[in-house]
């Protein structure tokens, strides 16, 4: 698939976005922004993810239908998924009562991971969802994430779980599936936003497709000349801030221009709470 | 000097991802050095030029010492965590014989799980702050924690990893396993036939092996974790929470504070990164930018007395948002002399 003119409508044309980067950089809040920038188009929207806080988040009023909360957590995916291989509610509680079960699920190498993608993948294969937005954790995780199917066919031959990680790599690298990298305009995320892409691609044929780099220093109008002189001195520091910080943020942009894929220069807005950033963000995303 | 800092021996810093935990780390390593104690940072994942400040240009040492801006009678050393490398040698460490630890550093089960458990970097950091902690050499340590999701990750690694080792699940695996014939439970044969469908037996089969190669070992998984809760709840540690006044941080800051509670820890200080100064009043029309700047300010101060309300007794340390990212010595030891303030 081609990149569309605007972001907004090449998330518009797709089924499945991942929204991945360092930890902190507002992964959720442009991912939530991106879901209700479509879903103001039309499109029916999931936003499926790991963070705790999103439930505050999924009661941001929009337009007509709230945007679909999907929370992702290891044990209640794998009860979903047992009890439909098993049928029984009561066969999977006799089984699941078993504390050592529950360990060995969260600790096994490669299964929370994998049940987790597991649960995207069904949400994927449902028809009625149009757009999924999937919230990932920081880097490390969401390697670990997209890794998983590939240690686990390791680990597993054969069985159901063997057999889902093919599909789960499917989903990964269909033309319909974008992952975005989320950055600051500072080094670490940066420099990590690198080295995520780099290694992703070798783990799948992923479709990547922007690099968001949020916070930035916004381009507003500076004191004129005139007036510069008569500034406090405090005034004068913070002009001299933002001018250094301006400076860095192109280098740094210079520097994730590296990874050659489209940047969206997301700025820093001055808002009092989540909601009201994630609006704002939204706003700025449906013209992008 | 503070007393926050005179009295204590352990400082953790704690916090959400991007707040500038690893800045706030050596900078105070470095305030503590020149204040003449000797001081070690562990750090897991610092930014590049901040790695090269510190002395890490090779990765070889493990522990490297790190030249002080000016001359004092302290020393400052810095570690920088390999998880991999250093899970490996708690498997070392606590295997019975060189035969069962190659056993286990070999088996694909341990490579995958030690890549890619959740948890793994935060197990690894809470062993070596105690292997620091019991050298008396050193009179300060510093632990930047791994940036985690959720902060918690970090109290509840080791007590995850001592269950999965809980001689309980492998007797369960390894006595269940196909082709053993015992009585089972109901449950457990129920659970058994799940896991075949799922995973396959073949699998279960390679996992009981592998926690038959564990034997033995839970012991000292367990001793260690309760070592460290010892020294979390212990009086001369101290834990710093390195954050952002806004409103996410703090709903975060507030369910954080719930764990530190419920284990015991008692939460130090507050430290707010990268805020913003004001602006005189009359500065304010001549520009949009200035305008900008003080709104941000603004809507700062509003989530600072939020904390400050939540946590009326907690000092709040501030460090104004620097004109450039801190990637020198001087510029660090100048957030540290703030911080001992």
């Amino acid at each position: 698939m081609n990149f569309h003119d605007s972001y907004l409508e090449d998330c518009l044309n797709r089924k499945i976005i991942f929204f991945t980067g360092k930890g902190g950089t507002g992964k959720s809040s442009l991912a939530w922004a991106t879901a209700i920038a479509c879903q103001k188009k039309g499109k029916q929207v999931t936003v499926a993810s790991w963070s705790r806080y999103s439930d505050s988040l999924a009661s941001i009023p929009t337009f007509d239908v709230r945007i679909e909360w999907i929370p992702l957590e290891t044990l209640s995916a794998f009860h979903e998924y047992a009890l439909h291989l098993l049928k029984f509610e009561k066969i999977y509680d006799v089984v699941f009562e078993n504390q050592i079960l529950k360990i060995f699920i969260l600790a096994a190498p490669g299964l929370s991971e994998t049940v987790i993608a597991g649960k995207i993948w069904d949400l994927w294969h449902e028809k009625k969802k149009e757009l999924i937005i999937v919230d990932m954790p920081s880097s490390g995780h969401a390697i670990s994430f997209f890794q998983s199917p590939l240690g686990v066919k390791k680990i597993f031959h054969i069985g159901i779980v063997h057999k889902n990680t093919v599909r789960i790599c499917e989903m990964f690298s269909d033309p319909e599936t974008r992952i975005d990298l989320v950055a600051l305009a500072e080094e670490l995320p940066i420099t990590e936003s690198l080295e995520l892409k780099q290694k992703l691609s070798v783990l799948h044929p992923f479709h990547f497709g922007f690099v968001h780099i949020n916070q930035m220093t916004p381009e507003l109008a500076l004191p004129t000349k005139e007036s510069l002189e008569a500034l406090a001195i405090s005034s004068r520091r913070c002009l001299e801030r933002h001018m250094n910080h301006l400076v860095q943020e192109k280098n740094l942009v210079e520097m994730a221009n590296r990874m050659e894929l489209p940047i969206l220069k997301i700025p820093r807005l001055a808002t009092e709470n989540q909601t009201k950033t994630v609006t704002g963000l939204a706003d700025i995303l449906e013209k992008m | 000097m503070n007393g926050l800092f005179e009295n204590k021996r352990v400082f953790l810093i704690g916090g959400p991802g991007g707040v500038g935990k690893t800045t706030v780390a050596a900078s105070l390593g470095i305030a503590l050095a020149q204040k003449g104690y000797k001081t070690i940072v562990l750090t897991v994942d610092p930014a590049k030029r901040l790695a090269q400040a510190l002395g890490f240009d090779n990765f070889e040492r493990d522990i490297q010492k790190v030249p002080l801006p000016s001359p004092s009678q302290g020393e400052l050393f810095a570690s920088m965590l390999d998880s991999q490398r250093y899970f490996d040698r708690i498997i070392e460490r606590f295997a019975k014989n060189p035969e069962q630890c190659n056993k286990i550093l070999n088996n694909p089960i341990y490579r995958i799980g030690t890549e890619n458990l959740g948890g793994t970097h935060e197990y690894a950091a809470m062993e070596r702050l105690l292997e620091f902690s019991n050298n008396h050499e050193y009179e300060k340590i510093i632990i930047d924690t791994p940036p985690s999701q959720n902060a918690v990750e970090l109290f509840k690694a080791p007590q995850r990893l001592s269950s999965f080792m809980d001689s309980s699940v492998l007797k369960w695996f390894t006595g269940s396993r196909p082709g053993f014939v015992k009585l089972f439970h109901r449950s457990t044969r129920l659970a058994m036939k799940l896991f075949e469908r799922l995973f396959g037996s073949d699998f279960l089969t390679s996992f009981g092996n592998f926690l038959e190669d564990l034997h033995g070992m839970h012991e000292g998984f367990k001793n260690r974790n309760l070592e460290v809760i010892q020294l979390l709840q212990s009086e001369l540690t101290s834990f710093l929470l390195v954050t952002y006044p806004s409103e996410i941080r703090y709903h975060e800051c507030v369910s954080f504070l719930g764990t530190l509670q419920e284990r015991g820890i008692p939460l130090q200080a507050i430290i707010f990164n990268k805020t913003e100064q004001s602006i005189q009043p009359e500065d304010l029309k001549s520009s949009s930018i200035l305008e900008y700047y003080q709104k941000i300010y603004d809507i700062q101060r509003c989530w600072m007395r939020e904390f400050s309300n939540y946590l009326p007794h907690t000092p709040i340390i501030e460090l104004p948002r620097l004109p450039q990212e801190p990637h020198q010595l001087a510029d660090l030891s100048q957030i540290g002399e703030k911080l001992l303030r």
